[in-house]
């Protein structure tokens, strides 16, 4: 493996944990986040000498997002699995105690509109400034704070439902 | 969930069995494939102009032997339609009309080093068979120089947006002296893809269709 790849892999390894789990916070799909974090890695390889030395992993969340974005206007893929789906109160036990706190924020997620999930998934997940995550979506601060505040109302209307068996704080 | 620092934590808690991992061996031979198609591309276009024989109507002095086939004369860039990008690279479009087309509106792309501008190439027009003056979008690729993302919109526009390599990002727009409907625009960073194009007027609102 030459330099430039060994660099390339390094940052790969450095880098594919986060964005495969913003991945995930984006979609709420496994398949879709891995797809999506592959995709995004794939583009970035093949751009590889022309940013490596600006901020690879600023391209790679980018080509990221938007590549959710895209999928968010496309028809979803589906995809074969041999595991049927538990229907709910089918395993005999409180509903309540089969939801994990994983569980309850990727459907508290759910709730939010695709642009207001992104806002809170760059602003609170990568921890970028409003002002970043305006530029990165081609939006205005202000639009930025207003889909961040009525995120936080949604995630708020949760409060008191079952995570673990009890309640979330 | 009472704030912010709520949320981050749940955010950042670990996904644990719920992801895979990246298949490394599988990203690198995608984007090689990805890369190779970028190269074939080049070339083709690049053989494809050599076979047709571009010619260049509007030719300038230069020591500097061009990197894409053509041939220097010692006529004056006409100013109105010389644009500088202002690139250190000193980048320049210059527009022109196709005599032996009607008059049809083209873009020769070059480079400026003081009075002396070296042309590049004729560029070429992703879609020859559209009316040069039909309002939208008119893009064109510079012969072995397909990163360069470049055109001109016919319609008013205020500002041009584009998706490059996924990186949402704005065009710089200078309108052409022969036409004021006539506004050419450049993109300062180089993109293997270029997506959702898209044009506004002064109070922000889109202007006809979106180029996907």
């Amino acid at each position: 493996m030459g330099r430039s790849d060994q660099e390339f892999a390094d940052f790969a390894a450095a880098a594919s944990g986060r964005l495969l789990h913003a991945a995930f916070l984006l979609t709420g799909d496994r398949h879709r986040a891995e797809d999506a974090a592959q995709t995004a890695l794939v583009r970035v390889y093949a751009s590889w000498r022309r940013i490596r030395r600006q901020d690879p992993y600023a391209y790679a969340r980018a080509v990221l997002v938007n590549h959710v974005r895209d999928g968010w206007r496309r028809p979803i893929r589906e995809y074969a699995t041999e595991e049927l789906p538990e229907p709910p109160g089918s395993s005999g036990v409180d509903v309540a105690e089969d939801v994990t706190r994983r569980r309850w924020l990727t459907d508290a997620l759910a709730l939010l509109t695709p642009r207001e999930r992104t806002v809170v998934v760059l602003r609170h997940y990568f921890d970028l400034t409003e002002t970043v995550v305006a530029d990165e979506l081609g939006i205005t601060v202000g639009a930025v704070k207003s889909m961040n505040s009525r995120a936080l109302q949604k995630l708020r209307s949760r409060i008191g439902e079952p995570v673990l068996g009890g309640e979330l704080r | 969930m009472r704030d912010w620092t709520d949320v981050r934590r749940e955010l950042h808690e670990p996904l644990g069995g719920q992801i895979g991992a990246v298949d490394l061996g599988a990203v690198m031979r995608d984007g090689r494939r990805l890369r190779w198609r970028r190269r074939l591309a080049v070339a083709g276009t690049a053989a494809a102009v050599l076979i047709a024989g571009v010619t260049v109507p509007m030719l300038y002095r230069t020591d500097t032997p061009p990197p894409i086939a053509s041939q220097t004369t010692t006529e004056p860039a006409p100013a109105d339609d010389m644009i500088r990008t202002g690139g250190e690279d000193g980048r320049v479009f210059m527009v022109e009309r196709d005599d032996d087309d009607d008059g049809r509106l083209r873009l020769v792309a070059g480079w400026a080093m003081g009075e002396t501008v070296v042309v590049q190439a004729t560029a070429e027009a992703h879609d020859p068979g559209l009316p040069d003056r039909e309002p939208g979008f008119h893009l064109f690729t510079v012969p072995g120089e397909e990163e360069l993302v470049f055109g001109y919109h016919v319609g008013r526009a205020w500002r041009i947006t584009a998706d490059l390599d996924g990186v949402p990002s704005e065009a710089t727009l200078q309108t052409w002296s022969g036409d004021p409907d006539v506004m050419v625009f450049w993109f300062a960073a180089p993109a293997t893809t270029a997506e959702r194009l898209r044009a506004f007027d002064a109070a922000g609102r889109p202007l006809g269709t979106e180029v996907p």
